[in-house]
């Protein structure tokens, strides 16, 4: 099949000790990179693009993609350890992650975030290989109304991520939602909120918002309040490490599912992995026998969101390549350096560059099973750094994020905002107020508003557009579907007079 | 055993004294010795932008003629008020530069409160980069000129650009007012969701640079009707300019430029204006600068200034006849 | 400026933010009714930490683009080392300069961040 041909010929160009080389490099720089809190890879992969300006376009693109997906494998690392992300997207990790590091099974929690993650990506990879042409035109061929329903799911399941209040929760996706509103208004150019400041007009940094909420606010929480979190005395053994059957059991659908739906929202134009993971979390909980389990150290709500995570980033290659349109942002950046190089991505670039298209792909998966081999023996490692005294941990994480986040824009003000958010989120957690629906509203709600405004527009202020679109059509019903399941569970549940534990 | 707290203040008095010692190091730059150290060069833009591409690719045979490194410090920020306040911190001494674009003169209307002002605290040294927009419509729609696109749907035509207050944006405003049309201008976030609201057939014209779509053009994916430029560009030759298509006034051509601070030696800002100029004229960057759909073209510093002056009224006219927000 | 509501078919820049400002008012009230019928106080944190790592983080942002990397890290760290009881200061200031020749290394010489060292 000719397919398979032209894979080996990708396998033969990145098989090369050159290529294997700039993968290694890649990945390893990804992860490390992923790992420190406050530096993701966008600003990774902006960073490192003018060192490839003199490789070979294929060295560059390897060592370029392997940075992208290899800080997906890392920043959940620390999300698990210190329950402060290592990037934004790696925030849900933080709900299940961190307690099962508490219940001295972090050993545990990453080895499942790896191997999912791996399923993950590979799982996208395979899309990728064998339907590429395909999936980009169907991603591409929607438009704003089709989004705005996508989205609507989206923030309908994410009412399941609060923990404790329902209103509480509610009130943070509101919060967030019109947190998301700072900025330039899209359809009309009006600034909004911005309080006459120019840094204000591009809106709030995520990367600022989430090391805030997340990051500062963990570490103040943790010393403010009165006790610091001991280290982890026992030694783990090597067994210990190694998930029980029951987690694997927990881990197999989870992760297929958050690999389907971490690969539908990559490949879309302009979403992104925090989305992914958002969702694929909310999904398991939402679908999930004992949601309860939720946040007190469920497998699935890592592997789910871990394995979207990958497969999001991996899934938004297939727009990119095949048709040119970036899958969101990172990959606009990584398309600068294809048009540096003289290559121009789109339909023709495969059938033109075969050997750099397939080499590329098949990069993709040599680096997968690279951060596989490489990460599995470093979770000893990382266990270890548990044991290093708080007292030493966190200057280190606030430095981290402090130049972390600086190095995003090489502003400064984004820095204070992140302390900003930092002591918000602080008396957030101490009122009982989650974090995690604010940003989630913070991410959706402008493409929310944006492209229910923009369907509009293009439909002539028809609201029938939404229904008419097929495909806004069926996750309107999704919705539907989804709100009237919770409601009978709900009702289900107070009919067992189940009893909920309110915090 | 020494007390840590001495040690402590030891060591912050030993940081003290370094960092005023470097700061009092700096002199007034002597042109003759110039460049005696790497030159920064602050770019409004994030990495992998046309701005920042073009930079770089110039950058390489420009720092071997001056005989020093050329360091690209990216600083991105609406408006490219981040760039500028880092430019004017540093000394007028010409070994910190900033590059300009059109859109900087857009700025200066959308951004009234600034605590500088472009056209009196910098000095231009020269152009580097001039690029064209385009007007491109979906193959499949069977248009072949703008006039037939306009004759077809002038009075509901529905264009695509990239946010307001950019250059594509504005330009799209420009466009309907003096095409006479009846036109929506529709904003998406970036150019890639520009060409896909062209591919899905939602928009009948997309206005962008042409280095961002050019990948679109030669895929076919999208059809060049009209080049936004005063001549035809090089790398379309049989695609006509929207002048010659008929609409009167129109032209819009982007540019990057390198400028220094106000109060730089002259004779520095001629020996920068002087290399650049012979960068720019080497095969090899007008070939790479065409590759990216961009034209590589040295100005003299007054021509540039001029020029930044013209298109800071020509866009005043146009967000104010668009009644675009300012800040 | 125009912030004009439009209708909701038509929306305009000022729709959404005043959509929301009055769901977000109306909950509000809702969790003030609710806390107002329970009699929980509100622990204060304790300040000295807090202060620590608020005047830490501002004394970074301060000092970095300033002074430089290496003075912002050590005054941070310092700083915020205050937030616990006895903090030992040999230790505080090694990892001062590990981190700072660390953090150096990888993001100003590696990464190409626009930071001095010193100045």
């Amino acid at each position: 099949m000719e397919t398979l041909q032209l894979l080996a010929l990708g396998f033969e160009q990145a098989l090369t000790p050159q290529a294997l080389l700039f993968c290694f490099v890649g990945v390893s720089l990804g992860t490390f990179i992923g790992v420190l809190p406050g530096i993701g890879s966008l600003t990774t992969i902006a960073l490192c693009l003018p060192l490839t300006f003199h490789l070979e376009p294929l060295l560059g693109l390897i060592m370029l993609a392997g940075i992208f997906y290899g800080a997906q494998y890392g920043s959940s690392t620390a999300s698990i350890l210190l329950n402060v992300p290592g990037s934004a997207p790696a925030a849900i990790t933080c709900l299940d992650g961190y307690p099962l590091a508490r219940q001295g099974r972090a050993g545990v929690a990453l080895f499942i975030t790896t191997i999912t993650s791996f399923i993950g990506g590979s799982f996208a990879i395979i899309l990728l290989i064998f339907f590429a042409p395909v999936l980009a035109k169907f991603a591409i061929s929607f438009s704003a109304a089709d989004y705005f329903s996508i989205m609507i799911l989206a923030l309908t399941a994410a009412s399941t991520l609060s923990v404790g209040s329902p209103v509480k929760g509610l009130a943070m996706v509101t919060l967030g939602l019109l947190m998301g509103l700072v900025g330039t208004d899209i359809n009309s150019g009006q600034f909004r909120f911005t309080f006459g400041l120019p840094a204000l007009s591009d809106g709030i940094n995520l990367v600022a918002l989430a090391m805030g909420l997340f990051g500062v606010a963990e570490i103040l929480n943790n010393l403010a309040s009165g006790k610091a979190p001991e280290p982890l005395k026992e030694k783990i053994s090597f067994k210990q490490m190694l998930p029980t059957r029951d987690d694997l059991k927990a881990m197999r659908f989870s992760c297929l599912r958050g690999s389907a739906i971490g690969s539908f929202i990559g490949m879309l134009p302009g979403t992104g992995p925090t989305i992914a993971t958002f969702m694929a979390y909310a999904g398991e909980k939402r679908l999930s026998r004992h949601p309860e389990k939720f946040g007190q150290g469920a497998i699935e709500g890592i592997s789910a969101p871990e394995a979207a995570n990958n497969a999001s980033v991996q899934a938004a290659f297939i727009p990119t390549l095949t048709l040119g349109v970036p899958g969101d942002a990172i990959m606009a950046v990584m398309l600068g350096g294809l048009l540096i190089h003289g290559i121009t991505p789109g339909p023709q670039l495969v059938t033109t560059d075969a050997a750099l298209f397939w080499g590329v792909v098949a990069s993709f998966w040599i680096g997968n099973v690279i951060l596989l081999i490489l990460n599995l023996p470093m979770i000893g490692l990382w266990v270890w750094l548990l044991r290093i005294p708080y007292h030493f941990l966190f200057p280190a994480v606030l430095f981290l994020i402090c130049i972390g986040v600086y190095s995003v824009n090489n502003n400064s003000v984004d820095v204070l905002l992140t302390l900003g958010f930092g002591i918000m989120g602080f008396f957030m957690n101490r009122f009982g107020f989650p974090s995690a629906p604010l940003l989630l509203g913070f991410v959706l709600g402008p493409l929310i508003e944006e492209n229910f405004r923009r369907a509009l527009v293009l439909s002539d202020s028809q609201l029938s557009t939404f229904i008419e679109r097929p495909v806004s059509l069926v996750f309107l019903l999704l919705t539907c579907a989804l709100l009237v399941y919770s409601f009978s569970r709900r009702a289900s549940a107070a009919d067992e007079s189940d009893t909920r534990v309110n915090p | 055993m020494i007390k840590p707290y001495t040690l402590i203040l030891g060591l912050a008095l030993g940081c003290l004294l370094t960092a005023c010692g470097s700061d009092t190091s700096s002199t007034q730059a002597d042109a003759s010795s110039f460049p005696s150290k790497p030159i920064r060069i602050v770019i409004p833009f994030g990495p992998g932008g046309l701005a920042d591409v073009t930079m770089r690719l110039a950058g390489e045979p420009l720092g071997e003629s001056l005989g020093q490194r050329l360091i690209m410090e990216n600083r991105p920020g609406a408006g490219g008020v981040a760039a500028t306040t880092t430019m004017l911190n540093a000394d007028a001494d010409g070994y910190t530069l900033i590059v300009l674009t059109n859109g900087t003169s857009i700025a200066e209307t959308l951004f009234t409160d600034l605590p500088y002002q472009v056209t009196e605290d910098l000095v231009p040294i020269t152009a580097v980069a001039w690029f064209d927009l385009v007007l491109m419509a979906n193959p499949d729609a069977g248009y072949n000129t703008l006039q037939e696109l306009l004759a077809a749907r002038g009075d509901n035509l529905r264009i695509a650009t990239i946010n307001p207050g950019s250059t594509q944006n504005l330009t799209a405003e420009l466009f309907t007012s003096l095409a006479n049309v009846n036109a929506t201008i529709i904003p998406y976030r970036t150019t890639p969701d520009v060409m896909g609201a062209l591919l899905r057939g939602e928009v009948d014209l997309a206005i962008d640079a042409y280095t961002a779509l050019k990948g679109a053009i030669d895929n076919n994916q999208a059809k060049a009707l009209a080049v936004t430029g005063e001549v035809r560009n090089p790398a379309m030759p049989e695609v006509p300019t929207a002048l010659e298509s008929g609409i009167e006034n129109f032209v819009v051509t982007g540019w990057n430029a390198l400028y220094a601070k106000a109060g730089t030696d002259p004779a520095i800002i001629d020996r920068l204006h002087d290399e650049v100029e012979a960068v720019l004229a080497t095969q090899d960057i007008r070939d790479r600068f065409m590759e990216l759909g961009v034209e590589a073209r040295a100005t003299s510093p007054e021509d540039m200034q001029a020029r930044l002056m013209a298109d800071i009224d020509k866009w005043r006219q146009v967000i104010e006849a668009a009644g675009i927000d300012t800040l | 400026m125009d912030y004009g509501i439009g209708s909701f078919t038509r929306m305009g820049a000022g729709f959404a933010p005043m959509a929301l400002g009055i769901a977000l008012a109306i909950l509000g009230v809702v969790i003030f009714l609710e806390a107002w019928k329970t009699s929980e106080t509100w622990l204060p944190p304790a300040w000295r930490p807090f202060l620590a790592i608020t005047i830490g983080i501002l004394a970074w942002v301060g000092l970095v683009e300033t002074t430089g990397l290496f003075i912002a890290t050590f005054a941070q760290v310092i700083i915020c080392s205050l937030a616990l009881p006895s903090p030992r200061w040999r230790n505080v200031i090694m990892l001062a300069g590990i981190l700072a020749v660390s953090g150096y290394a990888l993001f100003v010489i590696q990464l190409g961040v626009p930071l001095e060292a010193i100045g």
